[in-house]
């Protein structure tokens, strides 16, 4: 893999339930480092784009490659061991509801077998602090957590490994205001520190301003990419009314003429 | 190629050691990372020690966790300690570590084997008693709703009790038919074995049709229903439960009692008496077939037969038993399901439950009313 090649790169993807297609004749390319927003409506497709990377969503037609190496369905991802390069966040959670939090946050490292049993735990206790979690909150199983806390355990859990590519659904929906501005700035200290790949999606208009170096825009079946800087000038229906209507224009003060 | 395996290289200088850590640091090589740091500490070292990180790049959390471990550690034993050529990725890193560290402080102490022995069985005892206890309370609950129910009629739900009944009912209609064929064979093959040796084969007709009719039919009705609709309602109300939907029900001011429980109950007393009679019909078509095999019993005479050997009693003891034994399935497999706490593993765990605990029950209400039977002279 060449150094300018992208770690994600999609073309013509087609993805469909039943008759509802979902996809049509997608191209995307993610590369090394960036933080990558993905936009859209409800509805639009963007979990299901996350699940077609990730090889949940069988792809009708087009090929995905993550690092390089053509996926497609999980039994390719199993047999290149791409699981141990990624961390995902799911929309709901995902977190297992019989294991307690540190339990889960402990679950990737487990799976290395180079990683010994204490500094495991430790790793995990550190994981849980730095998403805003307290340590007395390693023994709560899932059920007993508030909505918000749930994301957050459910975040670290997806940074338990310190993986190269990190995917987030929402990731500060159900956060207050100050712990998603804590988000951001975790997210930027680890991309500027690890060399993340972040492919975040997210109907936060700040964390887009914040973070994001590119956007993929979700509209009529396809994505629209381009920096936010370019997006906010184009001129298709639904992404001006994304960028230019009340929240919008409030979120993006400054940046427009 | 950069190397892989993490290492560190040493250079002594007369009062000072210079130590440089590379290779990968990462998790996936965290085993040699903690073997490398505790190497270092074994070995006592001069009162300067350098940490030249200028060779180390390929680093995460984990590793730069360890190595600052392993500082604060060299410094606690009174050496002079000084890191040279941090890159800023992991000064930035590591300075937001220090603020994560843990304290352990809210980790609950592990208790000792027999400790954890000793708070289990008394869990386990009091968990029972509170068992019984729960149980009840929901059978009055249920008897509660029946009757508020039967008050005012329009609140039960038809359309929910009929689509229960065809699913309880209806669709179980061929495992039960198949199961049955197949017991009245046994019992058939059996019996006529023992009674051939008084020459008395012919009453096999007689234990076949009395023990179908009376016992045999409607447990393994009750059984089957346990297993297959008592573990799917558990199941269903369980997950119901964890997706919050009977929170819902209850803040739209709809009782899940009326809505769930009393239709399921409802059509599973309902369907069970259909349900032993079709139980009873294959069982005595199963002995019938065992017959006439082998003892050329005509279809007309095993039928004039076993009219003879059944009373109308016989056949209503059998029946009469089925609502009953509905019922204890019903409610035993609602009250599990609205039990499940949270977890999946508590859905396994009460489906497991629901299932032990219908079957013992009906087992146990089964011959508490054979007792009663006989005692009365039925
Ligand atoms: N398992 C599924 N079976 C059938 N249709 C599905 C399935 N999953 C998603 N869909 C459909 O695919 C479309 C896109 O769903 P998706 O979850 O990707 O939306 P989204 O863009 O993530 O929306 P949101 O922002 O609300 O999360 C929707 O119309 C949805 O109904
Ligand atoms: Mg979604």
């Amino acid at each position: 893999m060449a150094d300018n090649d992208p770690i994600i790169s999609i073309r013509g993807l087609v993805t469909q339930f039943g008759d509802q297609v979902i996809h049509d004749h997608l191209d995307l390319d993610i590369f090394e480092g960036e933080i990558f927003g993905i936009v859209g409506g409800s509805g639009a497709g963007k979990s299901v784009l996350m699940g077609a990377i990730l090889g949940l969503v069988p792809a009708k037609h087009g090929i995905i490659k993550v690092l390089g190496k053509r996926t497609g369905n999980l039994e390719r991802i199993m047999k290149l061991h791409l699981q141990s390069h990624w961390g995902v966040l799911f929309q709901g959670g995902a977190l297992f509801s019989s294991l307690t939090v540190g339990e889960n946050i402990q679950i990737p490292m487990k799976d290395m077998e180079h990683m010994p049993d204490d500094l495991a735990l430790e790793m995990a206790l550190i994981k849980l602090k730095m998403v805003g979690l307290e340590e007395g909150d390693f023994y709560k199983y899932p059920s007993e957590l508030s909505g918000g806390m749930v994301k957050r355990a459910a975040l670290a859990r997806a940074l338990a490994i310190d993986p190269e590519i990190l995917f987030l659904d929402e990731p500060t929906a159900g956060l207050d205001p100050i712990s998603a501005a804590a988000f951001d700035e975790l997210i930027l200290t680890l991309r500027d520190s690890l060399k993340l790949t972040v492919v975040m999606v997210t109907h936060d208009l700040d964390s887009i301003r914040r973070l994001c170096d590119r956007l993929a825009v979700l509209v009529d079946k396809r994505a629209v990419i381009g920096t936010l800087q370019s997006l906010l000038n184009n001129k298709h229906p639904w992404i001006r009314e994304y960028f230019h209507g009340v929240r919008g224009k409030a979120a993006m003060a400054g940046l427009m003429e | 190629m950069a190397i892989s395996t993490p290492k560190i290289e040493i250079f002594s200088k007369n009062e000072m050691v210079i130590f440089k850590p590379q290779g990968i640091w990462e998790a996936s090589s965290a085993n040699d990372v903690e073997k490398l740091c505790k190497n270092l500490l074994k070995n006592s070292l001069p009162p300067f020690v350098v940490f030249d990180l200028s060779e180390l790049v390929e680093f995460d959390t984990s590793g730069i966790w360890l190595l600052d471990k392993t500082i604060q550690d060299i410094k606690k034993r009174g050496h002079q300690v000084e890191v040279k050529n941090a890159s800023e990725a992991f000064l930035t890193l590591s300075s937001r570590l220090e603020s994560y560290k843990p304290s352990f402080k809210h980790l609950p102490k592990p208790q000792t084997y027999i400790g954890k022995r000793i708070v289990e069985l008394g869990k386990v005892s009091v968990n029972l008693a509170f068992l019984a206890r729960d149980l009840i309370s929901f059978l009055g609950q249920v008897v509660v709703g029946l009757f508020s129910s039967l008050l005012h009629p329009k609140k039960l739900r038809l359309i929910s009790i009929v689509a229960h009944m065809e699913r309880f009912g209806v669709n179980a209609i061929p495992i039960i038919s198949v199961m049955s064929i197949a017991l009245g064979l046994v019992l058939a093959y059996q019996g006529e074995e023992q009674l051939r040796r008084f020459g008395a084969e012919i009453y096999t007709i007689n234990l076949v049709s009395i023990s179908m009719l009376r016992e045999v039919g409607i447990l393994i009705t009750a059984i089957l229903i346990a297993g297959r609709t008592g573990s799917s309602i558990t199941a269903q109300l369980g997950i119901m439960k964890i997706n919050q939907e009977i929170d819902a029900l209850n803040t739209l001011g709809l009782s899940p009692m009326d809505v769930l429980v009393i239709p399921r109950f409802l059509a599973l007393i309902l369907v069970m008496p259909l349900l032993a009679f079709v139980s009873d019909i294959a069982g005595l078509l199963g002995g019938g077939i065992m017959v006439f095999f082998s003892l050329d019993v005509s279809p007309q005479l095993y039928i004039h037969r076993v009219a003879e050997a059944v009373t109308l009693g016989g056949f209503w003891v059998g029946i009469l038993k089925a609502p009953l034994f509905g019922a204890i399935i019903a409610i035993v497999s609602c009250f599990e399901g609205l039990r499940v706490e949270g977890t999946a593993e508590s859905v396994g765990i009460c489906t497991t439950r629901s299932v032990v605990e219908g079957i013992f029950l009906v087992t146990l209400a089964d011959a508490l009313l054979s007792i009663f039977f006989s005692k009365i002279g039925i």
